[in-house]
């Protein structure tokens, strides 16, 4: 008996260096965390006043109103899209009104929470830690507004890939419209969007009405179907490679296939797709 | 890809047949769905590919409907976005392809020249650096005059690079006699000679540097000893470190033999000064440095470009030496946070608004598939799907 195996390849931490931004807000943090927790709140105060003074240093938020735009609201737009931006207006996430002065931050815990965002969203994507936003490291300072971009960012990223056909195509099982590659992607951002909600649920739960809880549990569930659409363009696409190599039968192991347990397979090499003869 | 784009371009230019004083379809087509997002994009490699082709299939006046063409685009002339494109990633230590023909030369040389020549006239040179310019008297104006300077130092660092390779480029075209002898005289510009005026002007810009540093390295010590606001105590004590170190660092240069003809600094003096300070109130030290450092590596994180991917990768050589990710493109002007739903400029400012919308889209994983280990199937990718 011959057994073929197919396994998903580790993840090479190391990558994470290549991303521009990883080292560059890791160093930031180190500086700046340290620098709060021991500062009272005159010195928050002037650090704020010389940041205020920096143009530089201004973060625009709500980054996620753009699928409100009128433009994605065209008629022209095919019917499911058209049905996306519907069910974007009608979300209870959004955070409304277009005046961009509003939506102007700058402070020292803007610039620690964009910081962590940043670095910890490319830690979930290339690592393995199991605590990429370093929650016991957030200082008072930042909670809210790591909690604002926490948010746009999750908004960001849900309403973009629903308005994305490859999302769909995922969701459907459409495989020969998605390559493995692309799905794998897919899954990471999936995997980004639900490790934002999660820590939303853990920083900020209190805030939400339950019509807003609600809706977060129904994008969470929304990520779980796409990751298990990939799991299964992955093990179709194998499959077909198999196959072609005169076999007819796989097996998934290591994962309870096209279901759930799917996060890990992905980030770090647990799923394995085992073929008996 | 780089196959494809060939034979792509290829056919678009083996349909045309004569060179008309209005733009042919085929070479607008080419500048309308490659050169002109290439350049918008930052993808610098594309800008040369397009643009070399473009160079080398046309000439004369039609080289001038282009330049105005692109003009109304709001983007340099073909010549000067080669210059710059093929001139970033040389800095960069990449490979080129295709490698700068007499044709392309032609376009290109001009803007070198014409950038070392606005530096020989005195046009880059900084307010504070020109004669009978007066000294800042506060931490605000110090910053400024001293970012000036900073962003001059850079600048004839490019130019001295820029000349160097210039005179090679030059020297190499017409060794090999890929030059016409009716364009040798638009290449004939003395690019080293150029060289030597730019040292020059650099001992001039350090001159003027140390005696500002030195100035303010005074003057953050009267605001630490007579203030109690701490923003302008932080601010003071940031700028005496910073001054400090780069005083210092000079001074070392000099013990070993450079900038000969510059009057040493009264170093002991110096030390002394900062020294007082640091005793008198070391948490201010801490804080400040904490700060901006923390705000350096920010602003790195937030506005710097790396060598690949539209500046969102660095190259694969940083996984071996983390360090070695430190360089990074950075603007050459103070960057200013401008509203991502603005149109009001070609790129927004920083140029993703958040990196974690495109990141997830490097697919570095993939799948292995073994046959009693014999047989390997390895799906792995490094670069965007």
């Amino acid at each position: 008996m011959s057994v073929f195996g197919a396994d998903f390849d580790e993840p090479d931490p190391s990558d994470a260096y290549q991303i521009v931004g990883y080292q560059e807000y890791a160093n930031a943090l180190n500086n700046l965390v340290p620098l709060v927790r021991e500062a009272d709140e005159a010195s928050i105060r002037a650090f704020n006043k010389i940041i205020s003074d920096m143009p530089e240093l201004v973060i625009y938020t709500n980054l996620s109103r753009r699928f409100g735009f009128s433009q994605v609201q065209n008629s022209s737009l095919p019917l499911r899209l058209r049905n996306i931006s519907n069910l974007y207006r009608q979300s209870s996430l959004n955070e409304t009104g277009n005046d961009a002065n509003a939506y102007k931050r700058s402070g020292i815990g803007w610039l620690i929470a964009l910081a962590r965002l940043e670095h910890g969203s490319i830690e979930i994507g290339y690592q393995t830690n199991v605590s990429p936003y370093n929650l016991e490291e957030l200082t008072k300072v930042e909670t809210a507004a790591f909690s604002a971009l926490l948010l746009d960012g999750a908004r960001s990223h849900y309403w973009a890939m629903n308005m994305d056909l490859a999302t769909h195509y995922l969701l459907e099982g459409n495989v020969p419209k998605v390559s493995d590659r692309t799905a794998l992607a897919y899954g990471r951002r999936a995997v980004l969007v639900q490790e934002m909600l999660k820590t939303l649920n853990q920083l900020a739960s209190q805030q939400f009405s339950p019509a807003q809880k609600q809706e977060l549990q129904s994008w969470y569930k929304n990520m779980s179907a796409v990751r298990q659409g990939v799991v299964y363009n992955v093990y179709e696409t194998y499959k077909v490679a198999i196959a072609k190599k005169g076999i007819d039968n796989i097996d998934l192991n290591g994962c309870p296939p096209l279901v759930s347990g799917i996060r890990d397979d992905i980030l770090r090499g647990r799923a394995s797709i085992r073929l008996e003869e | 890809m780089r196959r494809s784009m060939i034979t792509f371009a290829a056919l678009l230019f083996g349909f045309q047949v004569t060179l008309q004083a209005a733009i042919p379809r085929d070479v607008k087509l080419e500048v309308d769905n490659r050169l002109i997002p290439a350049y918008r994009t930052g993808n610098l490699e594309t800008v040369i590919f397009s643009g070399a082709l473009i160079a080398n299939k046309i000439s004369g006046s039609l080289i001038e409907e282009i330049d105005v063409y692109l003009d109304e685009q709001n983007i340099e002339s073909l010549g000067a976005i080669l210059a710059r494109s093929r001139f970033t990633l040389l800095t960069q230590g990449q490979q080129l392809k295709p490698q700068a023909t007499g044709k392309e030369l032609i376009l290109t040389v001009p803007y070198f020249q014409g950038q070392v020549q606005e530096m020989i006239t005195g046009a880059l040179r900084p307010t504070i650096m020109r004669e009978g310019a007066k000294f800042p008297s506060a931490l605000k104006e110090f910053e400024e005059s001293l970012l000036k300077i900073h962003i001059y130092k850079n600048d004839l660092l490019n130019l001295d690079r820029t000349s160097l390779l210039a005179a090679q480029a030059v020297a190499n075209a017409l060794r090999t006699g890929n030059v016409k002898p009716v364009d040798r005289g638009r290449l004939s510009f003395n690019f080293l000679e150029a060289r030597e005026q730019i040292l020059a002007e650099n001992k001039r810009r350090v001159e003027v540097e140390l005696a500002l540093r030195v100035a303010r390295v005074r003057l953050a010590k009267r605001i630490i000893d007579e203030t109690n606001d701490l923003q302008q105590q932080l601010l003071a004590v940031f700028a005496m470190d910073q001054d400090l170190k780069i005083i210092n660092d000079f001074v070392e240069q000099q013990r070993q033999g450079l900038f000969q003809l510059i009057d040493e600094p009264d170093i002991d003096q110096i030390n002394r000064t900062v020294k007082e300070a640091q005793q008198k109130a070391p948490r201010l030290f801490r804080d400040a440095e904490r700060l901006f450092t923390g705000i350096h590596w920010w602003i790195r994180g937030r506005y710097g470009k790396g060598s690949v991917a539209n500046g969102l990768l660095k190259g694969a050589y940083v996984k071996n030496n983390p360090a070695a990710g430190f360089a990074l493109n950075m603007p050459r002007n103070r960057p200013v946070a401008t509203d991502p739903f603005k149109n009001e400029a070609s790129q927004g400012s920083p140029y993703v608004a958040r990196r974690h919308e495109n990141t997830w889209a490097w697919e570095n994983g993939g799948i292995s598939m073994k046959y009693e280990k014999t047989v390997k199937i390895t799906a792995v990718s490094d670069y965007f799907y």
